[in-house]
């Protein structure tokens, strides 16, 4: 092949082939649908719900993106959330602890489950998939035995800042953590070794091993920043619905890794950008927020979401396909 | 040779890219032949097996099978049309039985549909049996050792009735006895009438079991002799050719310089037996060692890749202990596999990230961000230096030709900035342009006072570039060779011959 093919090549892919693209086309076609369908959608209020609702999604899926950018999957941070959850309200609770300490909690838990997750995975060398669904059980089962299954009220109201409060009296201070967290994600993905060997693990790990990174405790620094991550969506979460409940975040892992892969994150593994990956979560949002307005049940609801995954990933391992 | 040839080729031609690989070959086997496919590493023998078992499609020329135009388009047609072939990487399924492995495809049923397990182990048995093989017929594939692998696949191509059974170095690691029983089986599928292509490195076996001897030298099928009528000077011959390029790009007669690098005794399991070699700084040391002689093995436990089972490293006199490659990049190694798809390159990272994976962490300011405009200026260095041709920096690697690839590859060990660089295979899949850009590369560095390793099976690329060659055979040293001993013919000759030391 001659450099002036390798050239054009490279050029055309810039833009519609982009991975991300297709994204943001569904992302703003579903807007123009809704806001046309129902009055009610495209307002500030609405806008702001959608935001509110999605912040934990949002956080979470920017962990996932990096697992799944190493070619793993992270399938606990459902039950993780509820460890982290039932943890921080019930201390916050019995010492009636200030924000950052409820907060902290979460992190070390969260942090501390998926060190559980990296040390299965590497050292024992179980799949990511089994591994993590393992630890999803554990976890969860965790938070009712140490709650009794009971929900954990009468939270002080300190704790429900975090997913309640409002900046200015519009914007929720939840979603600008979750903007802070995306932007301290896209610094790390773009200016940091760390990221690049990420994907360099995820692009071809023997390689990787022989470039002398030191695959194995990289794997592991990512299964605890996913954690870490689920930790802080968890709070953000349990701060929204101002109590602590063990049954909390159970579509958790479909949910991020739908956002992930929807943002055009191959499964594969090597490629990927978080700043895709809010897109995918936003789609979901506005999926739900949507049809809710038209008075969609429940139930139909879980079957788009189904097929919004299945169809996202179709579309990912047929575009795989082509490439090779 | 008279009767109806099975396999004829008519004008064969491959080329990848504007690499010719395969020029004008023709050739054809009769049923119950026994053909030795002899040449050098690139000389286009793999090629043209795979073409004939379906695998490459030729880019000119025909191919008669029974004497009617046949196209193979996949192997699968290969199967069908009865041609069978033994790579040496076995494609047999480990976790499946002997039986299971050689039934597979064509698995024997009873009359309800259920598998006749009872015919299939009579059957195996008989045929082990009739050979004087003593073979355990229920034992997973894979927990056998290599030889009865390669019985089972020989085996596997008897009961699917194979008309024509290709063997890719069958014997590079069998011991003797296991040869005569390879042999054996040979002479049955020559009593069976099947067509046997037979390739090896060692004349010996060429002159025990095969009928007849087709050479390849540089895509081109220089001759088809019996062996009976050809001697062994002239099969080496034929193999390297008139101009045997003695002409060396390495002027250096004779180099001294204090040991940079030092190994005692390396010993591991079976295939490599107490090699020992010291390695001077700014040398160009070449480890020469064909499949199986453990010369790739060899570079892998410098590199910490593999664990030796006993012996000892040193670099400037300091033991090193590995456990893995990150410890041989501390200790100022670096390392050029020889798979570069598999083990080399990340195909969706840019050319850039390529070139500094190893090195990241040197472009980072103290709060861990990264220095792109530092990575770019080191990488457009090499670029430059090295011809190395890109759209941008941005261009993801796989775009790019091999030759290139592999120069982003050095790159990327010279900006880990070691001193020693380990190459396996430097010019593996490379197109000759590209191979005498990557000599001279390696010739630039080792003036700058880098130690360069490169283990390789090619004679002609070792002779060209290396101030000393050291020759592996079956995992011993057999011979280093420095200074008017490096030459290609007489290389060749030792390599060729039998015994396990220079005598």
């Amino acid at each position: 092949m001659s450099t002036k093919e390798n050239d054009m090549k490279n050029k055309k892919k810039v833009f519609y082939k982009d991975k991300g693209f297709g994204t943001i086309v569904v992302f703003i076609l579903l807007i123009i649908v809704f806001s046309v369908i129902s009055d009610a959608f495209l307002t500030v209020n609405n806008v702001m719900t959608i935001l509110l609702q999605n912040s934990a999604l949002v956080i979470m899926a920017m962990g996932m993106t990096f697992v799944i950018i190493t070619g793993g999957i992270d399938l606990s941070v459902g039950g993780n959330m509820a460890l982290c959850t039932i943890c921080s309200s019930m201390l916050v609770r019995q010492y009636n602890l200030p924000i950052i300490a409820g907060v902290l909690i979460c992190l070390v838990i969260g942090g501390m489950v998926g060190f559980c997750n990296g040390f299965c995975i590497t050292s024992l060398g179980i799949p990511p998939l089994l591994a993590t669904i393992g630890m999803d059980s554990v976890a969860r089962g965790l938070a009712y035995i140490i709650c009794g299954g009971a929900t954990i009220s009468n939270m002080p109201d300190s704790f429900k800042i975090l997913g309640r409060g409002y900046i200015f009296g519009v914007i929720p201070i939840a979603a600008v953590i979750a903007t802070a967290v995306v932007i301290i994600y896209v610094i790390i993905q773009n200016h940091t070794a760390f990221s690049v060997n990420t994907y360099a693990i995820g692009g071809n790990e023997q390689a990787a091993y022989l470039s002398g990174i030191k695959t194995k405790s990289h794997l592991r620094k990512i299964y605890v920043l996913m954690g870490v991550t689920c930790g802080l969506a968890a709070y953000i979460n349990a701060s929204r619905l101002g109590v602590g409940l063990a049954a909390v975040g159970s579509d958790m892992s479909f949910d991020a890794v739908t956002a992930t892969v929807l943002g055009g994150t191959s499964i594969a593994g090597g490629s990927g950008k978080v700043q895709r990956a809010v897109i995918g979560a936003l789609i979901i949002g506005v999926i739900f927020n949507g049809l809710t307005i038209l008075n969609v049940q429940s139930f139909e609801q879980q079957v788009a979401k189904g097929l919004i995954l299945i169809l996202s990933i179709g579309v990912d391992t047929v575009r795989n396909r082509k490439e090779i | 040779m008279g009767g109806e040839c099975f396999l004829r080729l008519e004008n064969i031609a491959k080329s990848f890219a504007e690499n010719n690989v395969l020029k004008n070959v023709n050739f054809s086997i009769v049923p119950g032949e026994v053909r030795a496919l002899l040449g050098e590493n690139g000389a286009g023998k793999s090629t043209m097996i795979k073409i004939i078992a379906g695998v490459h499609q030729p880019t000119g020329g025909k191919i008669y099978i029974d004497g009617k135009e046949t196209v193979l388009s996949d192997p699968k047609e290969g199967i069908k049309q009865g041609i069978a072939v033994i790579y040496q990487e076995l494609d047999l399924l480990p976790a499946l039985t002997v039986v299971e492995n050689i039934f597979l495809g064509i698995e024997v049923k009873n009359k309800w549909g259920m598998l006749d397990k009872n015919r299939m182990n009579e059957k195996v048995q008989k045929y082990f049996d009739g050979m004087n093989i003593s073979m355990d017929i229920t034992a997973k594939v894979g927990e056998l050792p290599i030889a009865s692998q390669q019985m089972v696949a020989i085996a596997k191509a008897v009961e699917h009735e194979a008309r024509m059974l290709i063997m890719d170095e069958p014997s590079s690691s069998l011991t003797n006895k296991e040869l005569e029983i390879l042999y054996k089986q040979i002479r049955l599928l020559k009593e069976k009438n099947v067509a046997v292509i037979y390739i090896s490195h060692r004349l010996e076996e060429v002159y025990e079991i095969c009928d007849t001897v087709t050479i390849l030298r540089d895509g081109v099928l220089i001759d088809t002799r019996k062996v009976s009528e050809i001697t062994r000077h002239e099969m080496v011959s034929l193999m390297i050719g008139r101009e045997i390029s003695e002409d060396r790009i390495n002027m250096r007669k004779e180099f001294d310089a204090p040991v940079i690098l030092s190994a005692e005794d390396i010993c591991l399991h079976k295939l490599l037996k107490n090699v020992s070699f010291q390695v001077k700084k700014g040398e160009i040391f070449g480890i020469l060692g064909l499949v199986g002689s453990g010369a790739i093995e060899l570079g892998k436990i410098l590199y910490g890749v593999i664990p030796a089972d006993s012996g000892l490293i040193k670099v400037s006199e300091k033991p090193l202990h590995m456990k893995m490659p990150a410890d041989a990049l501390e200790s100022a190694i670096s390392y050029v596999p020889d798979e570069r798809r598999a083990q080399g390159i990340f195909p969706l990272l840019s050319v850039e990230q390529n070139s500094v994976i190893t090195s990241i962490r040197n472009y980072t300011n103290r709060f861990g961000f990264l220095d792109h405009k530092g990575v770019s200026v080191a990488f457009m260095e090499y670029v430059d230096r090295f011809g190395i041709k890109i759209a941008s920096a941005d261009q993801q690697i796989r775009f790019l030709s091999g030759g290139n690839q592999q120069k982003a590859l050095i790159a990327r060990t010279l900006l880990s900035n070691t001193d020693i660089i380990i190459l396996s295979c430097p010019t593996k899949g490379i197109d000759v342009g590209s191979k005498f850009d990557i000599y001279s590369i390696l010739l630039d560095c080792a003036k700058q006072g880098k130690t360069i390793i490169a283990v390789s099976q090619e004679i002609t690329e070792l002779v060209r570039i290396c101030d000393r060659i050291m020759m592996l055979k079956d995992g011993e040293v057999y011979h280093e060779y420095t200074g008017d001993e490096i030459s290609e013919t007489l290389i060749y000759h030792d390599l060729l011959a039998e015994g396990r030391k220079k005598t």
